[in-house]
């Protein structure tokens, strides 16, 4: 594999709650993501995918183990550093509403993710919610985060990250508040998007539907450890390890309707 | 009272707010029977939603109002009602659970007593610390989970905690806006297994909306798709998605199976979304329509049987 943009080492997050036994939401995983990549991580609930993400993103320590970023380790960064080298990683995570500023409209928030950017300006911001499916986009820009749709919001997450022109977005659950017509404009988006920049994509997501057939690789999480991990449609397809076949197994399966 | 908890007719409901408005629902219908499970599905932005904070007198009436039609639950008519009048009904006959918990619950307050609260306002006399552990147990979560702030808990056990906390108003109807949204699959399976098991032991009705097609076929009686705030197609589950009858219930149908085709693109609905901002006589799908004709854009058709599909309702003019 090329040089890998992420590369999580042998990392270990512990949550010690007030009362309740420890829970090791992620134990000894190692990671890697290649560059122009897209990996699916995919597991039952509280298997600690998000936990994962986090660490990733850097957004939540290790208690050991390393985060390696484009050759940087995280761990080793000054604040400012830290802040420089993460412009290369954006995240959009499962509740678009946390990562959207409430008292900042879709103007703002826009203009914001392109500050610095030659050609930063409302008609900018407005392409690219037209891309997202928010169109016509200028209708948006004077909208709050809460005068939108939950999809409508994704979606501006969405059109936020890209804003950024990342090297690698996390994105944790991104997709499964929107209608499937406008998961299928998203996911070529970002298809086209990682054909146009190389853009690599770490994708959390429950859909294994999605994971086979975006992903070029996926990883199985049961009980914060890695299970499986290879070529998604191989993986996926066929799977070898239990808990993934139960996985496989437990998507709910929609007929195929018999069309006129 | 004939035997619906839930009535909607013809409801329009428009935001207006800074000088911009949205018509979130232009004429939707829907009935939800007592003890029924029905499902409402369709295009991001399409006021599901909306509908359903409606239903629980959410809509703060300051940024939008029911301008026409009506809506009664367990008969009795809340098209007019005030907020004092919401606050009296809420929860019982109606609860709702939302499709991101953490808006909803308290962060600073642990989960056993966000439950117990709950519990207190319908049922007074009850004895809470039992009704909690009971509640726990209902949706699978470990007794501790009480002890713990919502923050502590992941996206899964955050929306059982959030069920637990409807679940303790008795509700006869439970509004579940994206439920299992952000959930895994084998949680998802769970959660609709503990859902159904729920109604058949409360005799509980539900309206459950979702992204997700074949978990609202797996779990209810009767669907209902809407488009641009209308309710474009009824009817059961195997009719609407086994021979959908809409030309965009048809569409998203084969934008369902998140496959790529030949030239490796994901199927979408071509053309763009409805403008909301716009009131058009006409159906709101004409203009990505593959069947549309010249009355589509005049006149939004009345509902009536489909032809050649099943037995369901469909409002488009290629079937009248
Ligand atoms: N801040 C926290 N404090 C305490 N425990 C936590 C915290 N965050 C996560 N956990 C616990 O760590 C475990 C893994 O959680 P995580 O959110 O990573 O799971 P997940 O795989 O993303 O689940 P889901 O599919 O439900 O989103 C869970 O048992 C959870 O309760
Ligand atoms: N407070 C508001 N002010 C103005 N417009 C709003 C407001 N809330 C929602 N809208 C608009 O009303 C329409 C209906 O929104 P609603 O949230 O009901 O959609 P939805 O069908 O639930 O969509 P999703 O599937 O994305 O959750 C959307 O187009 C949205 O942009
Ligand atoms: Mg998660
Ligand atoms: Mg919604």
């Amino acid at each position: 594999m090329s040089d890998p943009i992420l590369i999580l080492d042998n990392v270990s997050k512990t949550f010690r709650r007030s009362g309740g036994a420890p829970v090791r939401a992620v134990n000894n995983v190692s990671l890697t993501v290649g560059r122009g990549e897209t990996v699916a991580l995919v597991g039952e609930s509280g298997s600690g995918k998000s936990t994962l993400g986090r660490i990733a993103l850097g957004l939540l320590a290790p208690d050991s183990g390393r985060v390696v970023l484009e050759g940087r380790s995280l761990g080793d960064l000054s604040p400012g550093e830290f802040r420089r080298a993460r412009v290369a990683m954006q995240p959009i995570f499962q509740d678009a509403s946390s990562s959207l500023n409430p008292r900042r409209p879709a103007r703002e928030l826009m203009t914001q993710a392109l500050r610095g950017q030659d050609g930063a300006s409302d008609a900018r911001s407005a392409e690219l919610l037209d891309r997202v499916g928010l169109s016509p986009g200028r209708d948006y820009l004077p909208r709050f985060p809460h005068e939108i749709s939950g999809g409508q919001r994704q979606r501006l997450a969405v059109a936020r990250a890209l804003a950024m022109n990342p090297r690698l977005i996390i994105a944790d659950e991104p997709l499964s508040g929107a209608d499937v017509s406008i998961r299928g404009q998203i996911l070529n988006l970002l298809l086209d998007i990682k054909a146009e920049r190389g853009v690599a994509y770490l994708m959390i997501t429950h859909d294994i539907s999605i994971a086979r057939h975006f992903a070029d690789r996926v990883a199985v999480m049961q009980h914060g450890v890695i299970v499986e991990t290879g070529p998604a449609e191989a993986v996926l397809s066929a799977p070898t390890h239990p808990y993934t076949r139960q996985l496989v197994a437990a998507v709910p399966v929609l007929e195929a309707p018999a069309q006129a | 009272m004939n035997g619906n908890i839930l009535e909607i007719d013809a409801l329009r409901l428009a935001y207006r707010t800074r000088g911009t408005v949205a018509y979130a629902m232009n004429g939707a219908t829907l009935h939800v029977a007592e003890g029924e499970a029905v499902g409402l599905v369709g295009e991001s932005g399409s006021g599901k939603s909306t509908l359903a904070r409606a239903t629980l007198g959410l809509i703060p009436a300051k940024i939008a109002r029911i301008e026409s039609g009506r809506m009664a639950i367990g008969g009795q008519d809340v098209t007019r009602f005030t907020e004092d009048q919401w606050q009296a009904i809420r929860g019982n006959p109606v609860a709702m659970v939302f499709q991101d918990p953490l808006s909803y619950l308290n962060p600073v307050m642990r989960v056993g007593k966000q439950i117990a609260e709950s519990v207190r306002l319908h049922e007074p006399r009850a004895i809470l610390q039992s009704r909690v552990e009971e509640l726990l147990w209902l949706v699978k979560l470990p007794a501790a989970a009480a002890e713990a702030y919502p923050h502590e808990l992941s996206g899964g056990m955050r929306q059982r905690a959030l069920l637990a906390v409807a679940l303790g108003c008795k509700p006869k109807l439970l509004v579940a806006d994206e439920p299992t949204t952000a959930l895994d699959v084998t949680t998802q399976a769970e959660i609709l297994a503990l859902i159904r098991e729920l109604r058949e032991r409360l005799g509980m009705a539900l309206l459950l909306i979702s992204h997700d097609l074949g978990i609202v076929a797996s779990a209810c009686d009767r669907i209902y798709v809407m488009y641009a705030g209308h309710t474009v197609e009824w009817g059961k589950a195997a009719d609407v998605f086994g021979r959908p009858a809409h030309p965009y219930t048809v569409g998203l149908l084969k934008a369902a199976q998140a496959a790529r085709n030949a030239e490796g693109r994901f199927a979408t609905i071509a053309g763009d979304p409805p403008n909301l901002a716009e009131l058009s006589p006409g159906c709101p799908f004409t203009p990505r329509c593959p069947l549309a004709r010249a009355e589509c854009s005049a006149e939004m058709p009345p509902p009536g049987p489909a032809r050649n599909a099943g037995a369901q309702e469909v409002r488009c003019w290629a079937h009248r």
